[in-house]
């Protein structure tokens, strides 16, 4: 195991390393952005004195390493800023997460079970009756819905099944009583549809590649049951293979957090740093892609460390 | 010792195939006897007979070179100004005279989806040519070369690969966007920095996978062949491992297409691409959702188009990829 411990700790080095590069890059990034945010976020009421007083108040009249140093002790200290656009002036980033970052989670959660729940038994079914009609059919859809991107699968269904048919309300989220729960069917179950197709089309071939393998032939030469072989010796054969999808997964997640929340107005983080970009309030720019950039490398970092522990030939 | 760089390379699934002929030649001896022409087959001719068979692979090739003419002859297809406002006739439905109908402010829905067809398309075809050129040449260095060369790569890659690509796009674009509008006509500026944004991008799987593919072909008998009678390393990846690699990278180049497309057209959702009076097929759609009670065809005609465009361009790639690498279908 020790030489276990000493991959964790490489790798968790390098993943430090690489969070502290990437936070570098987005205040340098920022920083070198010809966007005069004080002049953004005074817009008509811009007067000289009230500019050296805005940028007073959120450090920018600092030098550069001064600013850089705030920025990098404030990350540490789980302080990210202020809101330095019109109608959020001054308020704190963090605060703006922790009422964006709960609803995120909610719908990418719901999404990511919907997609398991429905994903992975279609691959397990089209895998053991392989090029049936059943295989065929099922594989088709999943495909389409895979390959159809959200932004085209989203407006189309709100169009049809919120607008002409009026089953289900075509925006909003959280409102209470059924009406909250009507909301979340179109937005969970879109967001699910591509993932659900990527995981039935993965599972399905990731199946079929450990059931042509000479331990599954002799699993069933001697005499085991078809159920047996399946879910004790094929199934667990597909972890492996099945960990190398969750980065594609996780960056699926968080595009399309972004595209579900704008299309459906969900107010999670991808709705309020769309509107951010659009105001050049970079404190809240800077915040989010920091904190989205860190979830995906430390879930890969995660996912190593599962491999490394799985498959021993990785540590080396 | 120029022999052996003259010699044609042979992918690694076809080896047998055209072993030591020139590919596009017909066998000598068979012409002369007045024979019928056997031909010899070639990776890229046997590619090519294998995709022809492919009828969705065909279909769709067939649709992303109309939708490339519509948007290159757009000014000659357009029925309208694809931004005049004609107040007479807002929020019209599909008629002969506006074909697709006209949107919130009487703007053509048809004329302005043939223009806004070129945006994707440009950013998509040029980021793409900026990756392979990235992502190849990094690649085959790093692959081939190895050592300090290697590992200074690699490393730097493991950095880009990290950040997602997505993200870095969405904040270079929103803090550059503002300024470049001012250049050039009709959202010149933007595309070029959309265009430079994703061709940075979209490099670094391009690069392990060229990488992963010079590490494997370097140990092949033609490479030290070449390298016994003398071939520079330059020549070796020029003429060796390039070549082996073609039709491989140009799967990987289908696929980075579809994700440019797509990542361009979600930040025109979110209003970071051209901007107005231009128009990008995702800011039209994003219209249509935002005044979605006030007519069908705001939201079915730029999705539709969004969605033959980007289905075409997968398929298209799928077929490429089957008929290069007949194992990877399943």
């Amino acid at each position: 195991m020790t030489n276990m411990a000493a991959f964790a700790v490489r790798r968790f080095l390098a993943m430090v390393i690489v969070l502290y590069l990437i936070a570098t890059l987005v205040f340098l990034i920022a920083h070198a952005a010809p966007v005069n945010p004080v002049y953004q976020a005074l817009d008509q009421k811009y007067t000289p004195r009230a500019a050296a007083q805005l940028r007073h108040e959120f450090g920018l009249d600092q030098p550069l390493w001064r600013q850089y140093s705030n920025y990098i002790g404030g990350l540490l200290h789980g302080d990210l800023g202020k809101s330095e656009s019109r109608s959020t002036l001054g308020e704190s980033v963090s605060g703006m997460l922790k009422r964006g970052v709960p609803v995120t989670l909610k719908l990418g959660f719901m999404a990511l079970m919907l997609a398991l729940v429905v994903g992975l038994p279609v691959g397990l079914i089209s895998a053991i009756k392989q090029n049936s009609i059943i295989d065929h059919g099922t594989q088709g859809l999943m495909i389409f819905v895979y390959a159809v991107p959200t932004f085209v699968l989203a407006p189309l269904a709100q169009l049809v099944i919120g607008a002409q048919l009026k089953w289900l309300p075509v925006t909003g989220w959280g409102d209470p009583g059924v009406l909250g729960y009507k909301e979340m069917i179109m937005p969970v179950c879109i967001y699910a549809a591509g993932l659900a197709g990527y995981f039935s089309k993965s599972f399905r071939s990731f199946l079929l590649e450990v059931l042509n393998q000479d331990y599954i032939r002799t699993a069933r030469a001697k005499g085991l049951q078809e159920r047996v072989v399946l879910y004790t010796h094929a199934i667990k054969n597909t972890l492996l293979p099945l960990a190398s999808i969750v980065g594609p997964v996780v960056a699926y997640l968080i595009t399309g957090a972004f595209i579900t929340e704008t299309l459906f107005s969900i107010p999670g983080v991808g709705n309020f740093t769309v509107e951010s970009t659009v105001n050049s309030d970079y404190p809240v720019i800077e915040a989010t892609v920091v904190l989205l950039a860190a979830f995906v490398v430390v879930v890969n970092f995660l996912t190593d460390i599962f491999y490394a522990l799985v498959d021993p030939r990785v540590r080396l | 010792m120029t022999a052996p760089e003259n010699r044609p390379s042979e992918s690694l699934l076809h080896v047998e195939a055209g072993m030591g002929l020139g590919a596009d030649e017909p066998l000598p001896a068979a012409e002369e006897d007045g024979f019928r022409t056997t031909r010899v087959s070639s990776p890229g001719r046997d590619a090519w007979r294998r995709y022809r068979r492919n009828w969705a692979a065909m279909l769709s090739v067939a649709v992303v070179a109309a939708l490339i003419i519509v948007a290159v002859i757009a000014p000659l297809v357009h029925t309208m100004d694809p931004s005049y406002a004609d107040f007479t006739a807002i929020q019209q439905a599909p008629s002969a005279h506006h074909w697709f109908g006209t949107d919130m402010i009487g703007r053509d829905t048809y004329s302005r989806l043939v223009y806004a067809l070129r945006i994707p398309l440009v950013v998509a075809f040029i980021g793409t040519i900026v990756t392979l050129v990235i992502g190849t040449i990094l690649g085959v260095t790093a692959g081939y070369i190895g050592g300090v060369a290697d590992n200074v790569i690699s490393r730097f890659t493991d950095l880009m690969f990290a950040f997602p690509g997505f993200l870095l796009s969405l904040i270079v674009i929103s803090l550059f966007g503002p300024s470049v509008d001012t250049l050039g006509m009709g959202g010149t500026g933007r595309v070029i920095l959309l265009t430079v944004v994703f061709g940075l991008v979209s490099w670094p799987a391009l690069m392990r996978f060229v990488r992963s593919l010079s590490l494997s072909l370097k140990e092949q008998q033609f490479v030290e062949a070449a390298r016994t009678s003398g071939s520079g390393a330059w020549t070796i990846m020029r003429r060796h491992l390039l070549p082996n690699m073609y039709g491989l990278i140009l799967v990987q180049a289908g696929f980075i297409i579809v994700a440019v497309i797509s990542n361009e057209t979600v930040l025109a959702i979110f209003g970071l691409t051209v901007q107005e009076p231009n128009a990008d097929l995702g800011t039209i759609l994003y219209n249509g959702v935002q005044n979605i009670g006030a007519g069908y065809w705001l939201v079915l005609f730029p999705g539709l188009v969004l969605a033959v465009l980007i289905l075409a361009f997968t398929f298209a790639t799928d077929g490429v990829r089957d008929a290069v690498d007949p194992r990877s279908r399943v």
